[in-house]
């Protein structure tokens, strides 16, 4: 219990120096800090369609986020959430086109179930490079992600292009079955937000309170006693990796079917990398990956309502604050976690 | 295969050296934080930092040289924060390593947005001067020489420092210490060596190999910076290291072949007719899945240092 509630307090500092942060470096580039933090409340949450647009940046993220964290609970080095992000996109985009006379109710959930394939497949190669080739997964997931952006660039520019867009740099839009429901058409809040909070209690549910998220724990914390456990760590590895591109994927495909309905040949967002900043300020806690999602989101979607806003001060707002602030509240949480533990240190 | 074709030949060749460069000077600092224990994701960030460092300085100082040595320093300070974190708390590197990637582009993205404005006031612009070429050699008559040699001083330096590492790692009393304690910190802290200052030196040489990395790419191969225009090659330079099996021959070798990859798909694009939209990004993912067939076939013979990415606490 002490320990949950230095955690609480552990993120809960990270967080607030990263707003701190992003004020200081404001206020140094010239900008009034009162205005900044206006126009950053007004941006996040001022009225309800800035609320939904922090929810909607909130969802992909919450759903990287959790596949991250599913991954370095098993102690898998997942850092390839983005390239699977993009595939998952991709693959929802395919197979959305191509949906337009079948009945939404197998429309959509198919499309979500090819992100889903494509990002297990994306994280399974790595696997694969880390089972059998011994390949680390740190590297080879990176690597995969630049493979991801380029992959997104040849299929937006060939197969897929829209034959109708005289640059070729856009998709088709998928077919209208295969669109997420809207759960506020006036806002374009849709039916993935709900998905990713049942992700994240499914998660919860999983790695809490069912033996195999026992067993994919045991494996994270420590390898050696798991094999003397008898334990099949490499099928758990297998499995971290697997469900953790999935949840990646899905988060792809929930932003095609919910949100831009086509792929251009830049698409990545840089989520997946995000992804990471959330899975460790929430501790690796998939309950607190909710809160984390939507910090992040804030501070997205605040920047960005800063770069929009008309404030005193000549140049444009800086939005790669955004990534600072990330990095800042990442390195604060790992410093104030404290040091690893060692094994038999309790 | 015509003439045309054999007249780009030493374009490439010379493209190929210059753009291998950054790749070596950062592969080789992380082959010393490496063989001391450390694996350095931050790889990527301090190669940017380094690179708008060098712009700064070389853009106020009026000089390259100064540029290159701000940028070396900005790049060491980088690593002593990754070491303080990773040595001194012995915190996660992996963790640590992506804080400090995100933590750099996001600084370098606002400082030099910063710079730009302060340029423009002055009407002028945020443009580094350039190193020069070392050796004055007329492209035109000695087409191959001039590709061979006729490089600036960041190209010749990063030659030397690869055969110094090599051989100050394996023949020297401080390389002997910086591989014991990437091995075995126990054994070597009983030894009396003390490993905490063996892994910052090895932490912040890595970063200024980083910085200066990042600099070639402000003042060698271009003059100017963009932000995330390292688009990768930190990475890249992590994959050589396991790909050269922690070796300094076999890492400049690899970091040659890399760099050539990217020469070509300069010298091709433009001669890729009507499917170039399709071809280029195919070009561009070519080094990253070669990487991965690489690791996938040689990376079971490799032996990484037994310590590696493990922290060590006394006690």
């Amino acid at each position: 219990m002490r320990h949950a509630v230095r955690a609480l307090g552990a993120s809960m500092a990270a967080a607030a120096a990263g707003i701190a942060v992003l004020l200081a470096v404001a206020w140094l580039c010239g900008y009034p800090p009162a205005a900044v933090l206006r126009v950053f409340a007004q941006s996040v949450a001022g009225g309800a369609d800035r609320l939904s647009a922090t929810l909607l940046v909130a969802c992909p993220l919450l759903l990287t986020g959790l596949g991250v964290c599913v991954a370095f609970r098993c102690g898998v080095w997942n850092i390839g959430a983005e390239g699977q992000y993009l595939v998952g996109a991709l693959a929802a985009c395919a197979v959305g086109i191509h949906l337009g006379t079948w009945p939404a109710w197998v429309a959509a959930p198919l499309t979500l179930l090819a992100g889903v394939v494509a990002g297990a497949i994306w994280a399974g190669l790595a696997a694969w490079l880390k089972l059998a080739r011994r390949v680390q997964e740190v590297l080879s997931t990176i690597l995969l992600n630049f493979v991801a952006i380029q992959l997104v660039a040849i299929m937006v520019h060939g197969p897929l292009a829209d034959p109708l867009s005289a640059q070729r740099d856009t998709t088709s839009s998928i077919a209208a079955a295969a669109r997420l429901p809207l759960l506020s058409s006036r806002h374009g809040l849709h039916a993935g937000v709900a998905i990713a909070l049942l992700a994240a209690v499914g998660a919860w549910f999983f790695l809490r309170h069912t033996v195999p998220g026992l067993r994919l724990r045991i494996v994270g914390a420590n390898p050696i006693a798991a094999r003397l456990a008898r334990l099949p760590v490499t099928g758990y590895t297998a499995g971290a990796f697997l469900l953790s591109g999935a949840l990646a994927g899905l988060a792809g495909a929930v932003e095609i079917a919910g949100n831009s309905y086509y792929l251009t040949a830049r698409y990545g967002a840089g989520y997946g990398y995000t992804a990471i900043a959330v899975a460790m300020l929430a501790r690796l806690s998939p309950p607190a990956i909710v809160p984390a999602a939507l910090f992040f989101a804030m501070l997205d979607t605040g920047v960005r309502g800063l770069q929009h806003a008309d404030l005193e001060g000549a140049a444009s707002f800086p939005t790669t604050l955004t990534f600072a602030a990330q990095g800042g509240v990442v390195l604060l949480v790992a410093w104030l976690a404290g040091p690893p533990k060692r094994t038999g240190e309790t | 295969m015509n003439a045309d074709w054999l007249d780009l030949a030493p374009s490439t060749i010379h493209r190929g050296i210059q753009g291998a460069t950054p790749l070596l000077l950062a592969a080789t600092g992380e082959l010393v934080a490496e063989r001391a224990g450390l694996v350095n994701i931050g790889i990527e960030g301090m190669m940017l930092i380094g690179a708008l460092a060098g712009a700064a300085a070389a853009w106020a100082g009026g000089s390259a040289t100064a540029g290159l040595l701000a940028a070396a320093a900005a790049g060491a300070l980088v690593g002593l924060l990754f070491a303080l974190w990773t040595v001194g708390g012995a915190r996660d590197q992996i963790v640590t390593g992506l804080a400090i990637n995100l933590l750099a582009l996001g600084a370098t993205g606002v400082a030099a947005e910063r710079i730009d404005a302060t340029a423009r006031a002055g009407s002028g612009e945020f443009v580094a001067p350039r190193f020069a070429s070392l050796l004055a050699i007329d492209a035109a008559r000695h087409p191959i020489l001039h590709a061979l040699l006729a490089h600036d001083a960041i190209t010749w330096l990063a030659l030397p420092l690869v055969v110094m590492t090599a051989v100050a790692l394996r023949c020297t009393r401080p390389g002997l210490t910086l591989r014991a304690v990437g091995e075995n910190p126990e054994a070597a802290d009983t030894a009396g060596v003390r490993v905490a200052a063996a892994r910052t030196f090895a932490a912040a040489f890595g970063g200024a190999c980083a910085g200066a990395a990042g600099a070639c790419l402000t003042l060698s191969i271009s003059n100017r910076f963009q932000d995330g225009m390292t688009d990768g090659r930190g990475f890249v330079a992590l994959a050589l290291v396991i790909f050269g099996r922690w070796s300094a021959v076999r890492i400049a070798l690899a970091a040659l072949f890399f760099g050539g990859l990217e020469a070509l798909q300069v010298t091709l694009q433009p001669r890729l007719g009507s499917r170039v939209h399709v071809l280029y990004p195919a070009m561009l993912a070519l080094p990253y899945v070669l990487t991965l067939l690489a690791l996938a076939l040689r990376s079971g013979q490799a032996r990484p240092p037994a310590g590696l990415a493990i922290p060590y606490r006394r006690g």
